[in-house]
């Protein structure tokens, strides 16, 4: 199968192969608008996304090569967080740091499928916290004044379970 | 113990020198000058975007909690789009209240309910009520988004556009309420009465649905006759996916389905279909027809599919339809495919996908299927993890008749298997099945020979036998010989991974 290459924005060039490059949205249009042939021996650069998280990216991208296109209104789907796939769950036990940037890089890249289950994997870690419990979980310092916090408590507070 | 949690919380995964990954428990406490020198996280710069999809997870009460960590998560929650779902479930806004008959019980809350509908209801896109205990807060909250449909706020304590937007309702009875304790001596029944009208009058006041899925509903016929109506009148042209298992407990066929010129999918129990819904269905673009039984299903032989002629008349005028065999019950007591082969060999079947773990599959049966739909089959999948004893002699296992059915499927595409073969089958059944990408076996399975059996019934050549026979000797070498014919990294599934592997049917 033909190859193409990526350059992360430290400079590394990743051979990569087309179809797996494709999964990505973001590649995919690039390819398609410029035009690109694929003996042809460019390189396709990506000032978003350092060698670190673009060879994660590859990494998931190539496991999942084969999953079916994700349906275009997920609006049909149950928001779930507890369907994440072993593999995903392993793959996604990074550093904090790391997975931020994944979520950045899959929302640049825009692949569906890795944005989707980043994105469940911090979910599951606001749920069942209180908010100092958050803070501290994700490092996230209070700016709220206690007044604006009040303020957002009684404006909010019909979300409370009684 | 709090302080335990606390530190617990803020461990966080980490990467060693060798770049494996491990798990770090944060187990100091800041001291003053800390706090003065703390660096903070980037977490309160995600953008919006992405914090829409993360808030999008969470329930209702923690994207409150999220709204107080800080200003940016506090703007997040009032992005329109984390409020496109809306789930219903026997604790959402409700409040305690004291009974003298039944202690405490938890009802709706109306002030809070109006509240929230006037904030956020005109921003619900996918409404789900799921099987709740309490008829009391499903009825009321069914008939406030009606009620907020109904005025568009015409007076001054409603908001206009709550229900306008909503695209997707999904409503599932818990129809063996009666009995949650003792999933094997199941009494269902259906909904009826005063819940059914509410739910008929949200479907009208719904207009513009694209997707409505009603499950477990167990009507009487005379009932399921009219559940359509308004839907019919007001979604003909909007609706592309529709579900209907057990709308009704027994046979009953429901022609609504047929009316609906853009549907794309239909998820319907065998007891609702007939000669003249497979007849409508032709005239349509359907593209998935799913025949779905669940645990709940009647298990008696008196369910038929309509006949032979009926499903050849449908794929003359629509061609493209493709339909999907599923069932899945987790009882003793099981559930059979109602497919009598020699009436619906004609039947389009792309799907077979059986999730009764108490159930062996015989030969016989596995054979069968593939004789009657060898042109059309595509996915082939034994789900769950077998509650039968699985015995090891070959002639006893199914090895032979899953690589017989390969050979007479030529599209199948994935297969899935939950009892006991071995490595040598596995092997043939990667060479003889030319299009197979995804095959999924429970290592825990899987028997590390190969078997004599194989050489008196088949016609190996020397050099296949060789390779056979010296690549099944080790699950590392049949997993590298199955990656090399696959072309990728194939592995065997650990019981949990093969628990949780989801078949794709829509291929």
């Amino acid at each position: 199968m033909p190859n193409i290459k990526l350059q992360s924005s430290d400079g590394e060039v990743f051979e990569v192969d087309v179809d797996i490059a494709k999964c990505s949205v973001t590649i995919k249009t690039m390819l398609e608008d410029l035009g690109m042939d694929e003996d042809e021996e460019e390189v396709v650069p990506l000032p978003n996304v350092n060698s670190a998280i673009l060879r994660k990216v590859i990494q998931w991208a190539t496991y999942h090569k084969d999953d079916p296109p994700p349906p275009e209104d997920d609006e049909n789907k149950d928001k779930r967080t507890d369907d994440i796939s072993s593999w995903d769950a392993d793959f996604l036990k990074v550093d904090q740091g790391t997975l931020y940037e994944l979520i950045l890089a899959a929302n640049y890249l825009d692949i569906k499928g890795l944005l989707e289950v980043t994105c469940k994997t911090v979910a599951n870690m606001i749920k069942g916290k209180t908010p100092e419990e958050v803070r501290k979980t994700f490092n996230i310092k209070n700016d709220f004044s206690p007044s604006e916090e009040e303020q957002v408590r009684k404006e909010n507070e019909w979300c409370e379970e009684k | 113990m709090d302080s335990n949690l606390t530190k617990m919380s803020r461990g966080c995964w980490k990467f060693d020198e060798e770049d494996r990954a491990l798990y770090i428990d944060i187990e100091e406490e800041d001291t003053e000058e800390d706090k003065k020198n703390k660096v903070y996280s980037f977490w309160d710069q995600t953008p919006d975007l992405l914090l829409e999809e993360i808030f999008s997870y969470l329930t209702i009460r923690e994207r409150y909690y999220a709204s107080l960590v800080c200003r940016s998560w506090y703007r997040a929650f009032k992005l329109p789009r984390i409020w496109s779902t809306f789930t219903l479930g026997d604790n959402t806004l409700t409040r305690g209240k004291f009974n003298y008959h039944s202690g405490w019980q938890y009802v709706l809350d109306h002030m809070r309910t109006s509240t929230c509908l006037n904030k956020i209801g005109r921003n619900i896109r996918s409404l789900v009520l799921e099987p709740m205990l309490n008829f009391y807060n499903l009825y009321e909250f069914m008939n406030m988004i009606s009620w907020y449909t109904e005025r568009q706020g015409s007076d001054n304590t409603s908001v206009a556009g709550v229900g306008t937007h909503i695209h997707r309702l999904k409503f599932t009875f818990p129809c063996n309420m009666a009995n949650t304790d003792d999933p094997d001596n199941i009494r269902v029944f259906g909904t009826g009465g005063k819940l059914l009208e509410a739910l008929k009058r949200l479907m009208r006041n719904l207009r513009n649905l694209k997707c409505l899925e009603l499950i477990d509903l167990m009507l009487d016929n005379k009932e399921a006759l009219h559940l359509m109506d308004d839907i019919c009148a007001n979604c003909t042209q909007t609706l592309t996916k529709l579900v209907l298992i057990n709308t009704t407990r027994y046979y009953c066929p429901l022609l609504h389905v047929g009316v609906f010129i853009n549907l794309n999918v239909l998820v319907i129990g065998p007891q609702n279909l007939h000669e003249d819904v497979i007849d409508l269905i032709g005239y349509t673009k359907l593209e998935h027809l799913h025949i779905f039984q669940n645990r709940y299903s009647q298990k008696d032989a008196t369910v038929r599919l309509p006949s032979r002629k009926s499903w050849i008349k449908m794929r003359k005028n629509n061609p493209h339809i493709k339909v999907h065999f599923e069932v899945e019950s987790h009882k003793p007591t099981d559930i059979l495919l109602p497919i009598d082969l020699v009436e619906h060999g004609n039947i389009p079947c792309h799907s077979i996908v059986l999730d009764i773990p108490n159930t062996q599959i015989s030969p016989s049966t596995i054979l069968n299927h593939g004789a009657f739909f060898e042109s059309t089959i595509r996915v082939y999948a034994f789900k769950g993890l077998t509650r039968y004893f699985a015995p090891r002699n070959f002639s006893q296992r199914l090895d032979e008749a899953i690589v017989q059915f390969c050979k007479m499927c030529p599209n199948l595409h994935t297969l899935m298997i939950r009892d006991k073969i071995s490595t040598a089958t596995i092997l043939e059944i990667v060479s003889t099945a030319k299009n197979l990408r995804c095959l999924y076996v429970r290592r825990y399975s899987v028997l590390k020979k190969c078997d004599g059996d194989w050489l008196k019934i088949m016609n190996w050549s020397p050099a296949h036998y060789q390779w056979i026979k010296k690549n099944s000797r080790s699950y590392a070498s049949t997993e590298r010989e199955v990656s090399k014919i696959l072309n990728y990294r194939w592995y065997m599934l650990t019981e949990r991974e093969f628990r949780d592997q989801m078949v794709k049917l829509h291929l």
